[in-house]
């Protein structure tokens, strides 16, 4: 454990000021629940000279409902959106995964926007200062050589927040606010294929609120992850699952994954499955498909297989749950 | 020195002082000092009451002659524990869940019953977390289960319901006949668990922890040795 570096504690109250801050000073970080972000601070991997404390930004912190659908500010922390009965009855798989982020201590603290822009995870990137200067640091931090695949250029750390799946079944889009203005996006949009680099917005946009879509709400939807313990764990591996039946046959069905890829990751090509009655052999197709796309590299003590072999496990289960 | 201290709070000889358990006194007449009291005397001459004292475990308990090497040494009284563990296995996670666990501790004379309980749940939880999931890895020589994130300790989700009985015996070796009130409860666990997933699933596990990954691995391998798929159908032993 690190001591905390020298930096400097800035307190905004919009979201611009925020900004401003964040990109008009070199080695500025932004900090919400510090979950996860401080503890990374303490191991050494970030060294922000500034941090900028977004807690006191009202705009952040409300949640509003309206024709077009409920809107979540991103410093609402997740034990609220978990209760948030709004979002229990409309958005399902995203009060489950709210609920399934580590701890309830977590929970209080830690907030959607920081779940949704959660740093990748890996085995030889989550160690100390000392322990990852044994090793020669890693590809993500400070090293030319990736652990995971030694050899290769490309960094394979897990995108592990537990929200962002239950989010992307839903077809979420967030607010993001940065030196050029306001813009929105899908939440799809935000997250790229690069455990290195996994969040495709600009150095010092914030992310300021979540959209789950009217249009989406009340179908059903569930998420469910693997873990060692039923408590603190991060995802081994996650998954949501929106599923709308017609006539008995599927009518449309999402799947996303958590901690198998370097992004949040929607299952392409279910489209197949419209009109097809869930028997066993749709059922095992689907298994399949969530597990071929599934990429989980030895990044987490517990083996990839076993995190292959049971997000598709789980897939499978939650649309058979979803399809009662 | 508590002798001492009470002679002459009473104004007696030391050889006069009649201990008596609890209390202490110079005649059949007198009313006598308690300990507490004989114990405030004697902090008043010297501050902190320090003691030296020596003790080993009989040498019967060592085994003979080449006893060599433990740290805590021979048990001066062997305890008995017996342990049953009901777990409920999901064929597709491979996650165990233990379901209830029942313990009966011949821990001697139970001197405070309510920390015995307390030992044995305690001794469950060890020994869940060593049978389940608690585990040191290392790569290339570094450890890399160095946080309580990655060291997995079990949390009160993973707590069954536990019936601990208290089996008293009178044990002649022990402090006022006790034995000891954990490790017995501790190591049962272990193989009670794994005879649990043996008599489910007809695997005999060696390795332990017993984590989701090495549990599906096996399970695998059964079902790959049968050719045939792994049943989805919930197994309970």
């Amino acid at each position: 454990m690190e001591f905390m570096p020298d930096f400097a504690l800035h307190r905004p109250t919009t979201s611009e000021d925020a900004v401003k801050l964040r990109t008009e000073t070199d080695g500025a970080r932004y900090v919400a629940g510090g979950t996860d972000m401080l503890v990374n601070v303490r191991r050494g991997i970030e060294q922000p000279t500034a941090l900028v404390d977004l807690s006191d930004i009202a705009e952040l912190k409300d949640i509003t409902e309206d024709d077009e659908g409920l809107h979540i500010g991103a410093g609402v922390t997740l034990d609220v959106v978990a209760r948030d009965p709004r979002v229990g009855q409309d958005f399902a798989a995203v009060a489950d995964a709210a609920a399934a982020v580590a701890g309830p201590t977590h929970q209080n603290y830690g907030t959607l926007g920081g779940n949704l822009c959660l740093d990748t995870r890996c085995l030889f990137y989550n160690q100390s200062e000392w322990w990852r200067k044994s090793n020669d640091y890693c590809l993500k931090e400070r090293g030319d050589v990736c652990h995971v695949a030694p050899g290769g250029k490309r960094c394979f750390a897990a995108f592990s927040g537990d929200v962002a799946p239950a989010a992307l079944v839903h077809k979420a889009e967030v607010d993001l606010v940065g030196p050029e203005g306001r813009r929105r996006v899908t939440l799809a949009e935000i997250y790229r294929n690069d455990g290195m680099d996994h969040l495709a917005i600009a150095p010092g946009e914030l992310l300021t609120r979540l959209h789950l879509p009217k249009a989406e709400a009340g179908v059903p939807s569930v998420y469910e992850k693997a873990r060692i313990r039923g408590s603190i764990d991060f995802p081994l591996a996650g998954a949501a699952v929106w599923l709308r039946m017609d006539a008995g046959k599927v009518g449309d069905l999402r799947i996303a994954l958590t901690a198998v890829n370097p992004y949040p990751h929607n299952i392409s090509g279910l489209d197949k499955f419209t009109g097809v009655a869930l028997d066993g052999a749709a059922l095992d197709e689907i298994a399949e498909m969530v597990q071929s796309q599934a990429k989980p590299m030895r990044t987490t003590t517990v083996k990839p297989w076993y995190r292959r072999r049971v997000i598709g496990a789980i897939a499978r289960r939650l649309v058979v749950r979803l399809a009662g | 020195m508590l002798i001492e201290a009470a002679a002459k709070k009473l104004d007696v000889e030391p050889s006069d002082v009649e201990c008596l358990g609890e209390v202490y006194r110079a005649g059949s007449q007198d009313q006598g000092l308690s300990f507490d009291e004989v114990v405030m005397a004697a902090l008043e001459g010297t501050g902190t009451i320090t003691a030296r004292g020596n003790f080993d475990t009989i040498p019967e308990s060592w085994g003979g002659d080449k006893y060599r090497g433990a740290a805590i040494g021979g048990s001066m009284a062997f305890s008995y524990a017996a342990q049953v563990v009901e777990i409920e296995i999901d064929p597709d996670t491979a996650d165990i869940h233990v379901k209830k666990v029942w313990v009966a501790h011949d821990c001697g004379k139970a001197l405070n019953p309510l920390t015995v309980e307390g030992q044995i749940e305690g001794s469950v939880w060890m020994g869940m977390g060593q049978a389940m999931m608690e585990e040191t890895r290392f790569h290339k020589g570094l450890g890399i289960s160095n946080s309580m994130l990655d060291y997995r300790v079990p949390t009160i989700i993973e707590s069954p319901p536990i019936e601990a009985h208290i089996v008293e015996s009178n044990d002649p070796h022990g402090p006022f006949g006790a034995k000891e009130a954990g490790e017995a409860s501790l190591a049962g666990f272990l193989p009670a668990l794994t005879n649990a997933i043996a008599d489910a699933l007809d695997i005999r596990v060696s390795e332990l922890p017993i984590t989701q990954d090495r549990l599906a691995e096996l399970m695998d391998k059964k079902a790959r040795a049968a050719n045939r798929p792994a049943t989805s159908e919930g197994a309970t032993a």
